[in-house]
């Protein structure tokens, strides 16, 4: 017989049943492979929701700061004398009409620009004038005060002059309600003469209101110390899956407590940019863990120091103690541990050295005296970075862990104007 | 419906979808077949439970690739060649072969010879490891030998004096095997 096809046959026919536990072990195996999968998908979902909420998220703040900047360069417009109109003189009849004071027409002296270099007086005058906006109707008035160097040529003026500055006190008084508005550069020195001689009284201002910057960009410091009481999560498949009553993982609410110091530089009075330092920010996250075979109590406690930088935004011209705040924050890891059944381990190598992400919030600022105040807030921080560097048993990738919390914060300021 | 039953295209859609059931059933009808194949390749039993293992996790994780083309049965024996090559490769990074010359030697006479599959299987290990692959591949498998020094990377000349000597080394214990058990008897 031919040896080989002797040899083929015994091979093939033998039929051999192969020992069982082979197919326990391949069952074991593919229950890996669908687990695998499972969460695989699960994270491929969870990362693009995740990437839609950071984008809106980021998009959000950039709009935010965005429409902040723009208002402060809004505000600090200068109106220059350029644009000083005064070539509607009945309107402004018709307002003090309007305003219940008895004006004829003649007793108001309406100056126009070019008319002023003509006409040369020896007496100060004072006269009222209506800014033209080319984007605003309804104007504010400005106070104008000219004054004169040289001798007069027609006493007539001079007679005029004196009406003229008998009806700017009754004007102005009409319209001390009325907003002012005076340009820092070439009006400065009248405003502090025309106060001066008007006897108004120099009125006083909060260190937080809105004032015109001397030097710098900013008008005030405040210096803040911080208090934080935070509602912790670390975000990742086997939490949120434990969110579930049902699942066994049980995810818990964890509390920790942040302290650290902050400063504000008050761009004008309603804007202000905070960088803030957290000496000791702690992050982590209850839950249970399968370990030897059973489902234990796991804590996991992460330490950081971390720094935020975040404008902040007071909504209420006319209530200047609510605030908004949005802004980014990075997180530098001092610690990581992880608490099973008591026994605690140090995990600082399964966890990045930094982390970053968004924080906004809100604060109410009370004022307690003139530089002093007391602030309570409540912001939420979201983590923007996987902070689970992997070790030997999970890939990083398979435990995409993100810090996020919720955090009630006190404060206490004192403010220097500058 | 029994298992046997099931026709081959339910069983290969079945696990296509992931369907456990599926699988095991697949398993089942091929793996006796698969395992004297992994028998023939590895050195011992145990090298030959990792092989079939291995062969039968490729077969399930890939299956979607396959086309159809050729029958399943062979689809499934070439993972499990491959995966045999594979796991010798990985034991010795050269495969050994036989050195000396082996006396020339006769096809034995007998039509059946009274050896059984285990016995067979005891002969096939003793033969080196890159012998017994070049025999196998050429004797179950039915590879040329240009095909099998491919695949094992190799000369033609070595794969074909190889095989060569291998058959007669097979040739010459089975023989022997044979005298002891008669004598025995």
């Amino acid at each position: 017989m031919d040896f080989l096809k002797w040899y083929k046959n015994t091979i093939e026919s033998g039929q051999e049943a192969p020992p069982e536990d082979i197919w326990d072990d391949i069952q074991n195996d593919l229950d890996i492979d669908m687990v695998y999968n499972r969460l695989e998908k699960s994270l491929k979902k969870d990362r693009r929701k995740m990437w839609l909420w950071r984008a809106s998220a980021a998009a959000g703040i950039l709009l935010f700061l965005s429409t902040g900047i723009w208002l402060l360069n809004q505000s600090k417009q200068v109106v220059t004398p350029a644009v000083v109109q005064n070539n509607k003189p009945e309107k402004e009849e018709d307002s003090l009409q309007k305003a219940g004071i008895t004006t004829t027409t003649d007793s108001v002296q309406h100056l126009r620009t070019g008319e002023l270099r003509e006409t040369e007086t020896d007496i100060e005058t004072v006269k009222a004038e209506k800014l033209t906006f080319p984007d605003n109707d309804i104007a504010p008035l400005k106070i104008v005060k000219v004054t004169s160097t040289s001798a007069t040529k027609d006493t007539s003026d001079n007679k005029n002059n004196d009406i003229a500055a008998r009806e700017f006190d009754v004007r102005f008084n009409t319209m001390a309600s009325t907003q002012f508005v005076l340009p820092k550069q070439g009006y400065t020195g009248i405003q502090e003469k025309l106060i001066t001689e008007l006897s108004l009284p120099e009125p006083e201002k909060h260190p937080l209101e809105n004032r015109l910057p001397s030097s710098g960009i900013f008008s005030g410091l405040t210096f803040s110390a911080d208090g934080e009481f935070a509602n912790t999560w670390l975000i990742n498949q086997k939490t949120i899956e434990g969110l579930d009553p049902q699942d066994l993982t049980a995810t818990k609410p964890t509390f920790n407590s942040n302290y650290g110091f902050s400063i504000a530089g008050n761009l004008n009075e309603r804007w202000e940019i905070v960088s803030s330092f957290s000496v000791a920010r702690q992050n982590g996250q209850q839950y249970k863990e399968y370990y030897h075979g059973k489902y234990v109590s796991n804590s996991i406690n992460l330490d950081y120091m971390d720094i935020a930088l975040k404008a902040r935004y007071k909504p209420f011209r006319n209530n200047l103690n609510h605030a908004l705040s949005a802004g980014i924050y990075s997180g530098f890891l001092q610690n990581a541990t992880q608490t099973i059944n008591g026994e605690t381990t140090n995990i600082t190598s399964d966890y990045t050295n930094t982390d970053f992400g968004l924080v906004a919030g809100y604060q109410y600022l009370a004022p307690v005296s003139r530089n002093i105040t007391v602030g309570a807030g409540l912001f939420y921080r979201m983590g923007l970075k996987n902070v689970f560097a992997g070790n030997q048993m999970v890939n990083s990738s398979l435990n995409h862990s993100t810090n996020t919390s919720f955090n009630f914060s006190l404060s206490v300021g004192y403010t220097f104007s500058l | 419906m029994e298992r046997e039953l099931f026709p081959e295209e339910e069983i290969i859609k079945g696990c296509k979808e992931g369907k456990r059931y599926y699988q095991e059933i697949l398993y089942r009808r091929f793996a006796p077949v698969m395992y004297g194949v992994c028998l023939s390749y590895a050195k011992d039993r145990e090298q030959a439970r990792d092989i079939l293992h291995d062969a039968f996790l490729k077969i399930f994780r890939n299956i979607d690739t396959y086309k159809k083309q050729g029958s399943f049965e062979g689809w499934i024996r070439r993972i499990v060649t491959n995966t045999a090559i594979d796991h010798t490769r990985k034991k010795s990074k050269t495969f050994q072969f036989i050195t000396n010359e082996i006396p020339d030697t006769e096809d034995t006479e007998e039509e059946k010879p009274d050896i059984g599959l285990n016995e067979l299987l005891e002969q096939v290990a003793r033969l080196p490891e890159g012998a017994r692959m070049v025999f196998n591949l050429y004797t179950l498998e039915g590879m040329s030998h240009y095909e099998i020094a491919e695949k094992l990377n190799i000369s033609v000349g070595t794969s074909k004096s190889q095989f060569s000597r291998a058959k007669r080394m097979l040739q010459t214990w089975v023989s022997e095997l044979i005298k002891k058990k008669d004598g025995l008897s």
